[in-house]
């Protein structure tokens, strides 16, 4: 049977239609017979109606579509930072002609295009030539499909071209750029490399960066562009500058190490600021309605950062928050003005169990 | 819209040859596929059909209205740029929105500080739609989405880009994580304290003690 501290965290998940089937009928079930619970549910379907009413001041009108046209006729009249092959270049060409009329190649743009294309190749011959050199840049780039199933070729019709297998069939690795100290080598990818996913894999929406294979003070350019402005690749790469820079390169691990760290914080603040609540005998003790209120708030974030941190087998986070929450619950749990006892059985139990200091200490 | 929608249905049923389907008869696949082979129509309708979204989401995103559409511009435009290497056209609306996060934070990232956030006790600065007076209703609305918007504001921009994904564009977790890179657990937490937060705000307009 399901109790208010199992349903509660649930609550959320299962008024937004993502909790799995099994725990979706057991709050069902719990709802049915539990006020609070429910009372809960209701409170987030009247949060969703006040957002339902939310206007915004924009509109789409004509001229917005207007305006996007003139900016992509503007675009695609300069000359691109990475050059496709010929073959796509007419295809570009002609369906520029074919969707705004008005544009065609001139031949000043075609020179334009091919020294661009001599500065790429020159850049290539200067990243290939460079060995396994902890110095050396790091490129990523966006590949140009060449009609093949299996492989990706950059510039095909500019020697040298490197080319990187991509395995479309098991869906599960990555396709894209090898991003390796020393530049490029034609192979594919292997365990141990840093490879950057290129386009949105459904099946794997999550990016785990290697950084072994990078070398402390490789410098990536930090230019989306290049990026092909992939929605993963350029939100990591972003501000990037260098390998080892921990904003950028952070593991997703330690992201929620910095959530649970600001959890056991205001957790802390809050125990201190209850503990120091004055009490008299006989003398009615304060009003603790924004304790209880925090106290629920911090009792909801613990349930499921323990829930996490047992998930991912963090023994000592999972205990901590384990040993936090029973305190929580009963400061959630105390009428508006409690009785002095009820007051002071939990500092009692604060004090005897030390929990500010062992919140201090994580 | 609405117009040319029924234009379209109109156009379909009667057979003409060479009809103009429309937005309703063609899914993202075909679009993409139309735009691949030049169809400059194609393109258009993907605008007609996810600009709204996207410029809301964005509005959400940075707060002002001009600063709204130029991004909005920039999406669509980096957008028809980089179609040709869409990998799952299916996947067109998730992919829009990652760009459309992109821009909107690049653009955070480049304003001063100051300008991003406002206090949690500065009174709501209303950017009202036009000048015209409006009823009683109406200018209750207006507060009410004044005060959203603001409170928005006070969000961090992962917490901000979490919430405005699930509550107002009504994305699924999965394709949350895929427009922002974050782990389901991340999002679920972020989403957890936005709403605490958006609740603080709008607490006034919720009838009752949360």
């Amino acid at each position: 049977m399901m109790r208010c501290e199992e349903c509660l965290p649930f609550i959320e998940e299962y008024f937004d239609g993502e909790l799995d089937e099994q725990n979706s009928k057991r709050v069902s079930a719990h709802m049915s017979a539990c006020a609070a619970c429910t009372e809960a549910f209701d409170a987030l379907l009247g949060e969703q109606e006040i957002y339902a009413n939310y206007e915004r001041c924009v509109e789409v009108t004509p001229a917005l579509w207007q305006a996007v046209r003139a900016r992509i006729e503007e675009r695609t009249d300069a000359a691109p930072l990475l050059l496709p092959p010929p073959s796509l270049l007419m295809r570009l060409r002609e369906r520029v002609a074919h969707a705004f009329g008005a544009l065609s190649f001139t031949p000043a743009l075609a020179t334009s295009f091919a020294l661009v294309a001599t500065a790429a190749v020159a850049g290539m011959l200067w990243v290939a030539r460079s060995d396994d050199s902890p110095s050396s840049n790091l490129v990523a780039w966006q590949p140009v499909f060449d009609g093949r199933s299996d492989t990706f070729s950059l510039l095909p019709d500019i020697r040298p071209s490197i080319q990187i297998p991509f395995d479309d069939k098991t869906g599960g690795a990555d396709a894209g750029v090898i991003l390796k100290a020393g530049g490029l080598r034609q192979r594919a990818p292997q365990d141990g490399d840093t490879v950057a996913r290129l386009g949105v894999n459904p099946s794997n929406p999550s990016l785990n960066y290697s950084r072994k294979a990078l070398p402390r003070g490789s410098v990536i350019p930090n230019d989306h562009q290049m990026a092909g402005d992939d929605p993963l690749l350029s939100e990591r790469l972003q501000g990037a500058n260098r390998v080892g820079d921990e904003a950028a390169f952070r593991p997703l691990a330690d992201v929620e190490e910095t959530e649970v760290a600001r959890h056991i914080e205001r957790a802390q603040l809050l125990l201190r600021s209850f503990k120091n609540m004055s009490l008299e005998e006989g003398q009615p003790t304060g009003d603790v309605a924004y304790e209880k209120q925090l106290s629920k708030e911090l009792l909801s974030e613990n349930m499921m950062l323990r829930r996490d941190a047992e998930t991912v087998g963090n023994v000592p986070t999972e205990r901590l928050l384990s040993t936090l929450e029973p305190y929580l619950l009963d400061i959630a749990n105390l009428q508006d003005r409690p009785s002095t006892e009820d007051v002071r059985s939990i500092t009692e139990r604060m004090k005897k169990h030390e929990i500010i200091a062992a919140l201090q200490v994580y | 819209m609405m117009k040319r929608l029924a234009i379209n249905a109109m156009a379909v049923e009667t057979g003409q040859p060479d009809a103009h389907t429309g937005v309703l008869m063609n899914s993202p696949e075909e679009l993409v596929e139309r735009v691949r082979r030049g169809d400059e129509e194609a393109f258009r309708l993907i605008f007609e059909r996810y600009a709204r979204p996207v410029i809301s989401f964005i509005y959400d995103m940075v707060g002002e209205r001009e600063l709204a559409e130029d991004l909005a511009q920039e999406t669509f435009v980096r957008a028809y740029q980089h179609l040709p290497s869409l990998r799952d056209d299916s996947k067109l609306s998730t992919w829009l929105f990652g760009i459309a996060k992109n821009v909107a934070r690049e653009s955070l990232r480049s304003r001063p500080q100051q300008r991003r956030q406002v206090g949690i006790d500065e009174e709501p600065v209303m950017e009202l739609c036009d000048g015209r007076p409006s009823p009683a209703g109406q200018l209750l609305d207006k507060e009410l989405s004044s005060v959203i918007q603001n409170a928005l504001l006070t969000l961090d921009e992962d917490k901000r880009l979490v919430f405005t994904l699930k509550v107002f564009q009504q994305r699924s977790y999965e394709e949350i994580a895929e427009i922002t890179g974050f782990s389901i657990g991340k999002l679920k937490t972020d989403l957890h304290r936005a709403r605490s937060v958006m609740r603080r705000r709008i607490g006034p307009y919720l009838g009752g003690e949360q």
